[in-house]
């Protein structure tokens, strides 16, 4: 179903926040509706223009958000401001560096991520701000 | 993983040439830990339920214990078999410290890629080796307050079990305890058994 596998890094998520948001949503329920918004995006893109994962970024008057699908159906979601390039190379940077390293090969994560667990472990969140902070640089 | 060539000066032409990715190898190693839970669990239920219906406790002590042994034996096979293969081109040894030396820093980077960072000794047997970086922790992280370092702790034990067997192929009984107290670091207590070799 399309909530179980989602997991968010949450420090992001507050410092990059599109404007004009008053109701207070909570990080999960920012994840659900993004959750939504690209898995349908995601098919109809498909739909469009072919198996080959075509879909990566749309833009909004107040942000744009960059999206990268793994071969394991894996996806990550970035949120900027619309003037950001593209940043569809720094979530593939993201997964080999961070992700694989800190969250495949983590003696301590669980097999499977259901709900997010095991996703939000300390290496990689502080891997993930470091990271983050060196590219707005 | 990676599917590039190896740098110089291996060769991945050459016919005789047998490589191992390592992340293959560090997965595999990963998975060990769960594996012995799984077994000891699925051992400990077999017998009679209601007979161990009020003893969990125990029960999980001596599954523990279960889990403990069978990675320390694995490891234990596997430190015995590397010395006989990795010390054939070292002269023979003269005493303990020369062999405790050759843990610390051969068989460290063989099985760990680099070398223990401190040894202590009593001089009465008691060797303390501190590995401020090891390599198993080195991806090794949980949730903030989840509680990582005793989870670290039966990682320790197949390590322990080829420190064990290596000693004891190079003719040194000994026990070998290991503790962590933060990520990454960890510290090995070995403890001679016997007299030292002359």
């Amino acid at each position: 179903s399309s909530d179980r596998h989602s997991s968010t890094s949450s420090k992001l998520q507050n410092e990059v926040r599109p404007s004009g948001r008053g109701g207070g949503l909570s990080v999960q329920d920012d994840a659900k509706l993004v959750f939504g918004v690209v898995f349908s995006l995601r098919n109809m893109v498909r739909k469009l223009s072919g198996p080959d994962d075509s879909f990566i970024s749309y833009r909004t008057g107040s942000y744009k958000l960059h999206y990268y699908e793994t071969a394991t159906n894996l996806k990550f979601v970035l949120l900027t401001d619309v003037k950001t390039n593209n940043l569809r190379v720094v979530l593939h940077q993201i997964y080999v560096n961070l992700y694989v390293e800190f969250v495949t090969k983590n003696p301590l994560s669980p097999i499977e991520h259901s709900g997010g667990e095991g996703v939000a472990v300390e290496l990689f969140e502080m891997g993930l701000d470091s990271f983050i902070r060196t590219i707005q640089d | 993983m990676s599917f590039e060539p190896p740098l110089p000066p291996f060769n991945a032409s050459d016919p005789h040439a047998t490589f191992l990715n390592s992340t293959c190898l560090d997965l595999l190693l990963i998975e060990l830990v769960p594996l012995a839970h799984r077994l000891s669990h699925q051992l400990a239920e077999a017998p009679n339920d209601a007979l161990r219906a009020g003893v969990v406790d125990d029960e999980e002590d001596e599954v523990r214990e279960a889990v403990f042994y069978r990675l320390e034996m694995l490891g234990y096979r596997v430190g015995y078999g590397l010395v006989e293969r990795f010390s054939r081109d070292r002269p023979r040894m003269n005493d303990t410290l020369d062999v405790i030396k050759f843990v610390c820093k051969d068989l460290w980077t063989i099985v760990f890629r680099k070398q223990i960072d401190n040894l202590k000794t009593n001089h009465r047997g008691v060797y303390v080796l501190t590995d401020n970086s090891f390599r198993p922790f080195s991806r090794m992280s949980a949730e903030t307050g989840g509680n990582a370092v005793a989870r670290a702790q039966p990682f320790l034990w197949f390590p322990c079990g080829i420190v064990r067997g290596a000693l004891a192929n190079m003719g040194v009984n000994a026990s070998v305890q290991a503790e962590t107290t933060e990520l990454p670091s960890a510290t090995f207590k070995i403890e001679t058994l016997t007299k030292p070799v002359v």
